[in-house]
């Protein structure tokens, strides 16, 4: 069964915190916060991100469109909701492998 | 002897102009600006704001110094002093028992340094009278918490100085005469400005403490306002301190820059000493652990008798790196970044200068402990005044704010070094402005630069605690990108998102144990790239792709695609050294098209 949005959400948080590492962030991680502008993402963290979505939910994702996508925007950036609106748009009904969001962080960094 | 009178000269001419400029009048006290809640004799609830043109005696207590040729009222770090925070509670217990002199305080400690580095501060500051000559104080960072007070202790008033008992003779324990002679103290071992350069000689010192001199700048009265308005003298207490910081500075060889945390007493015996007076100080002094240091101060009347004597006075002792502690004394001089000679084979970038900076330069955990304290103090001495706008509006995770800042050190001193090579000029860090031009790129400004001082073309980055900049010819490139990566950050999972299929397939060529870190050179090979037209990544995985690799001389062929730069390619040089990855691309300059 298709996990729920807020299922996606929780899981998308708990990869960015393991790709963030050992950041120490002043404030909480929500669906407003912006990848760039906030947590300093760097392009290739959002790489690693997506491979870690990949791994977790056992498909691939039209990343590239959607990279392709955020490159046109006037202001280059994506929020938490995007990120999640993306994967609940994308995904296919009986994915989610039940790997743990933090066993595939250290796995793929 | 003759040093000295010319110190003290100085010092009472800065402190009379000084005077002038503090001189409020009336009769409230400087730091009692708004009272809040009174209940007279009781208890009081009262704030003032601190700021560098209400206080100008803190533009000469900073954290480094002379930080801008082309801007020369742009501060240091400045640093509220202890004594500043003891008259905060002074002026409060005078406040409540006005028909008492102050005679005394118990138990004064700062949780929290301040500083006045993001521009004005508020203090609240609540006292209340538990005896008739006791005031227990405490004084809020008002911005910060109305819970957690910055400091706290406790004010003693009475109706009469006690008697004045003669010094307490300090064996210093093999005396040796001081390194430095009277009038190069405060150029080789301190930072305070002419203000408050009280300590007109170090006359001995040895594994027990410190004899000193110290002329008085009459600042402040005892229980009466003076002419600053204060009722301590904020100056002459804080010399007993700086004698401290003297000794430290000779004794020891490490964690010798020292902040005041805690005094146990203070004791008064007189009204301050008058201006110009040459006074006596006596410092006790012991190491406690290898953090601390718990002194006993006297300042001596010519008497012989002690007017002032301060006890339990602990300092913090901090590790800066030695290049750290010259370049908060000389920055035009000093670069805390290193050389990094790359192999980059393209003209332009063998001519190009690279400088690297990294966390390691630093103690683990020193430039985000004690609330950011030494990150703020590095930035008010690299950034110039738009920059630090920006610095402090920074709102990212605490350790990509001090990436931001590593990669401007780097940039910084990088531009410094190519100018040096190219020109006469020396620059301070602060006087070049590193601003992103309307695609986001850096680009380099400055004073110097509007009088024809040679501008290179600069990129900066940052990755896992390492910073790393280039600074290239404008005249021979279209653009400059640099990119730098720590190894292990890509594998094959990853590798599918990163790259085209035909990258992929160039890195079949890879024999299997390099080819993860091949993988990473192409990333920042195409990053580089990006960043020579400021778009970046953000462009999408297909606007800069990989043609072909050189595996022997680390070159990797980029062809731009997408809006207009079709056709349009770039060679970019990478390299390994030890666990980093960096490449490195200049973009020839496009005819007819301004990049």
């Amino acid at each position: 069964m298709k996990p729920r949005h807020d299922q996606i959400l929780d899981t998308v948080l708990e990869l960015l915190r393991g790709v963030a590492g050992d950041w120490e962030f002043d404030g909480q991680l929500t669906s407003d916060t912006r990848l760039f502008a906030d947590l300093a993402f760097e392009s290739l963290d959002l790489v690693v991100l997506g491979a870690a979505v990949q791994e977790h939910f056992g498909q691939k994702f039209p990343f590239a469109e959607f990279f392709a996508e955020i490159g046109q925007r006037a202001v280059r950036d994506l929020t938490v909701r995007e990120w999640v609106e993306f994967i609940d748009g994308h995904l296919q009904d009986g994915n989610a492998r039940g790997l743990s969001p933090a066993t595939i962080v250290s796995e793929a960094v | 002897m003759a040093a000295f009178m010319r110190t003290m000269d100085r010092f009472l001419m800065t402190q009379q102009s000084l005077i002038g400029l503090t001189h409020r009048g009336g009769e409230r006290l400087p730091f009692i600006e708004t009272v809040l809640r009174e209940a007279a004799g009781e208890s009081l609830v009262a704030r003032c704001t601190i700021d560098l043109e209400k206080c100008p005696l803190l533009r000469d207590h900073t954290l480094g110094r002379h930080v801008s040729a082309d801007d020369p009222d742009l501060p240091a770090f400045p640093i509220v002093p202890f004594t500043m925070l003891m008259e905060t509670m002074a002026e409060a217990a005078v406040t409540l028992a006005p028909e008492l002199r102050l005679t005394g305080m118990r138990d004064v400690r700062v949780h929290r340094w301040l500083a006045v580095d993001r521009g004005p501060i508020t203090l609240e500051i609540h006292a209340s009278r538990m005896q008739s000559g006791y005031v227990a104080v405490r004084v809020f960072d008002a911005d910060a918490s109305l819970e957690t007070p910055v400091c706290e202790g406790g004010i003693v008033l009475d109706a009469a100085y006690p008697p004045a008992p003669l010094a307490d003779e300090v064996e210093l324990i093999d005396a040796q005469p001081y390194k430095w002679p009277a009038d190069r103290l405060y150029d080789e071992a301190m930072f305070h400005g002419p203000s408050f350069r009280g300590v007109a000689s170090v006359d001995a010192v040895g594994e027990a403490g410190a004899h000193g001199t110290l002329v008085s700048a009459g600042s402040g009265r005892s229980g009466a306002a003076d002419a600053h308005g204060f009722v301590t003298d904020v100056v002459l207490l804080d010399q007993p301190g700086q004698l401290v910081g003297f000794w430290a500075s000779q004794l020891l060889d490490r964690g010798f820059v020292v902040l005041p945390s805690r005094m146990k007493s203070l004791q008064l015996f007189g009204p301050t000493p008058p201006a110009g007076r040459a006074l006596r100080c006596n410092a006790r002094i012991a190491r406690i652990g290898d953090q601390q240091l718990r002194s006993t101060l006297e300042i001596v009347e010519p008497d012989g008798r002690v007017w002032a004597r301060l006890e339990g006075w602990e300092d913090r002792r901090f590790d800066l790196a030695p290049d750290a502690f010259r370049l908060l004394l000389r920055p035009r001089e000093v670069m805390l970044s290193q050389p990094w000679n790359l192999p980059l084979d393209a003209l332009v970038l063998e001519r190009a200068v690279t400088r690297r900076i990294g966390l390691d330069l630093f103690a683990p955990g020193w430039l985000s402990a004690h609330g950011g304290l030494w990150a703020r103090v590095l930035a008010s001495i690299v950034l110039g005044r738009q920059e630090r706008v920006r610095w402090h509006a920074l709102k990212l995770p605490e350790r990509r704010r001090i990436e931001w800042l590593l990669g401007r050190i780097a940039a910084k001193d990088a531009v410094r070094e190519y100018v040096r090579q190219r020109s006469a000029l020396t620059l301070h860090p602060a006087d070049i402005e590193l601003v992103p031009d309307q695609l986001g790129r850096p680009v380099v400004r400055g004073a110097w630069a509007d009088r024809g001082g040679p501008v290179p073309l600069i990129s900066i980055s940052h990755a896992d605690g390492v910073a790393v900049a280039i600074a290239a010819d404008a005249d021979r490139a279209g653009g400059i990108g640099i990119d730098l990566e720590r190894v292990g950050r890509i594998n094959r999972r990853i590798e599918q998102l990163a790259f085209t299929a035909d990258e992929q397939a160039l890195l079949d060529s890879v024999a299997a144990p390099q080819r993860d870190a091949w993988a990473l050179r192409l990333w920042c090979a195409k990053e580089a790239a990006a960043k020579t037209t400021g778009e970046g990544f953000a462009a999408g995985v297909g606007a800069f792709a990989v043609e072909e690799m050189d595996t022997r001389s680390g070159g990797v062929k980029i062809r731009f695609s997408g809006r207009d730069r079709e056709r349009q390619r770039a060679t970019v040089s990478t390299a390994q050294e030890g666990e980093w990855i960096v490449a490195a691309c200049a973009a020839a300059i496009r005819e007819g098209v301004a990049t």
